[in-house]
């Protein structure tokens, strides 16, 4: 499986929710998509997807163009929150509905995972929770197994468990059955274990495309007294650096591949390890972060 | 290492077909429920009128499946408005197909569904010379009553839901693809209209689908259903949804 971006740019309007992405992802492998609101994550899976066109550059799927493609449309699944199903249809009849359409979906897993998370299949797909119902889209992704799965923004409305219990459900049929799954999200908590790719997008650009661990490698968070935090700082490149308690501070900062940090722990500071989630929120952050929006805008008062 | 699925068009159709007959029963429901409503209608009659000289008193009650016919083309111009528009595309997309596999599901859908309502417009009609036979009232037979007239009845009852349907489909299509062009469209008929004159553009659509005998009726009608359904595949190969 192979997803192809090549100058991708597409356009609500006035407003580029892509700008020339081009980005190539290959290999049955688990990748995330991440990036703040607004960044594009939606939209690229729904370009990759086929329910949007570009309105400039090309896609490529299966050799396809995916917009109008059969091919493309009968071996990918999009699971987000505003997938519609047969509103007469209770969601055992979906069950059923989707078993003819994708000849790889797994109706008894479907079931067994419905039954386990007290999803009643004699419901109505529009009766159940916002949780629920993305617990029931998540199940019908994960039960489809087409050789590209998408999930975006998956666990939202979610409880602790049924999360967990989804993403070890995702990684167990990846290991069964390997494809391409495609996770987009910001709020990754549980997630980021799974990548073995990650997609960064801002703005609408492609800020950052490789390995998940050599990315995370990459940052380091410093904290410690305030003034030895700053010195040290000034040594590498600063994403965010803000106080914790009066007079400590802490910092996150990006380490080129292959440098060597020596921290001086009798000085009292300490090094630990960044999670994805903060390291892509610290790359993407505008400069100052929140902290001088609100000191700017309460000046002088 | 995942398998690849090759999908027939064939088989996408029918699935639309089947997911339509299904998952839209409100379409099929909606059908019964006005001619269930059209039935009753008849039943009791219409269209009457009673005078009296002092001794004796005439009421007149002409019952007649008028109603079911006027129901059965009124369900032919709003159900395809729901099936060509944006949620039913929503749903559609979270199944595997194309615009046109759709496009082309949904058309065979409407027509058969076509069919059974004008049979059973066809059969109302039949029966509703009974209907003034059960209150035990003097009855004067209308005229026709022969197969040939029943059959007639069905081929042209056929042709214009199916026209409706196939030109109200067409519409939600273009409504719900781009709203600019739909106005648009609109407003170039209505431009037409008057440049023509109503009555000229009515005679010359009546000329050619409303002329002649039931089959060719029949005919006409199709071809220009075929036509709008093929607009609405051709309008809708560019449709968007948004999640």
């Amino acid at each position: 499986m192979e997803v192809d971006f090549r100058n991708v740019t597409k356009k609500y309007g006035r407003t580029e929710a892509l700008r020339e992405l081009t980005l190539n992802l290959a290999g049955d492998k688990i990748i995330g998509i991440l990036g703040r609101n607004g960044a594009g994550k939606s939209s690229a899976l729904q370009i990759a997807a086929g329910h949007l066109k570009p309105s400039a550059g090309d896609v490529s799927m299966l050799g396809e163009n995916p917009f109008n493609s059969l091919l493309v449309s009968a071996n990918t699944i999009l699971v987000h929150e505003g997938m519609a199903f047969p509103p007469a249809l209770r969601l055992r009849a979906i069950l059923a509905e989707l078993e003819r359409a994708y000849p790889a979906f797994d109706k008894k897993l479907a079931k067994s995972l419905l039954d386990h998370f007290g999803i009643p299949d004699h419901a109505f797909h529009i009766q159940l929770s916002k949780g629920m119902k993305n617990t029931f889209n998540m199940v019908a992704g994960i039960a489809a197994r087409t050789p590209l799965t998408m999930f975006d923004e998956p666990l939202n409305g979610m409880d602790a468990g049924v999360r967990s219990d989804l993403l070890k459900v995702l990684l167990k049929e990846y290991i069964a059955h390997p494809r391409m799954i495609l996770l987009s999200g910001h709020q990754l908590e549980g997630m980021e274990e799974l990548f073995e790719e990650v997609v960064i997008l801002h703005h609408g650009r492609l800020l950052h495309h490789g390995n998940a661990d050599e990315f995370k490698e990459g940052f380091v968070r410093i904290s410690g007294p305030e003034s030895e935090v700053r010195r040290a700082a000034s040594e590498v490149q600063v994403l965010e650096l803000h106080e914790t308690l009066p007079g400590m501070a802490e910092a996150i900062i990006m380490v080129r591949p292959g440098t060597t940090l020596f921290m001086n722990e009798g000085l009292g500071l300490k090094s630990t390890s960044v999670s994805l989630g903060d390291a892509y929120v610290a790359m993407t952050r505008k400069k100052g972060g929140i902290d001088r929006v609100y000191a700017d805008a309460t000046d002088g008062r | 290492m995942s398998t690849l699925t090759q999908p027939t068009a064939g088989n996408a159709v029918r699935n639309q077909f089947l997911r339509n007959l299904y998952g839209r029963s409100g379409i099929l429901g909606s059908l019964l429920a006005l001619q269930v409503i059209g039935i009753t209608l008849s039943f009791f009659g219409g269209s009457g009128f009673g005078t009296s000289d002092g001794q004796i008193t005439i009421n007149v009650v002409d019952y007649s499946a008028n109603p079911v016919i006027g129901l059965t083309l009124l369900w032919a111009i709003i159900s395809p408005l729901y099936l060509s528009g944006r949620d039913s595309l929503k749903t559609d997309l979270t199944f595997p197909g194309s615009r046109t596999t759709r496009h082309t599901g949904n058309a065979l859908y409407l027509t058969a569904l076509v069919l059974a309502g004008s049979l059973v417009a066809t059969l109302a009609n039949m029966t509703s010379i009974l209907f003034a036979v059960i209150p035990d009232h003097p009855l004067i037979l209308p005229a026709g009553g022969s197969t040939s007239h029943y059959v007639s009845l069905f081929a042209v009852l056929t042709g214009y839901c199916l026209l409706l349907a196939a030109a109200s489909y067409f519409a939600g299509t273009l409504f719900s693809v781009s709203r600019i062009a739909a106005f648009a469209l609109l407003a170039l008929v209505l431009v037409f209209l008057r440049v023509t004159a109503v009555n000229e553009l009515v005679a010359a659509i009546a000329r050619f689908s409303g002329d002649g005998p039931a089959s060719m009726i029949l005919l006409r009608c199709f071809l220009l259903s075929a036509f709008f359904f093929l607009a609405a595949i051709v309008a809708g190969s560019r449709q968007e949804v948004r999640a």
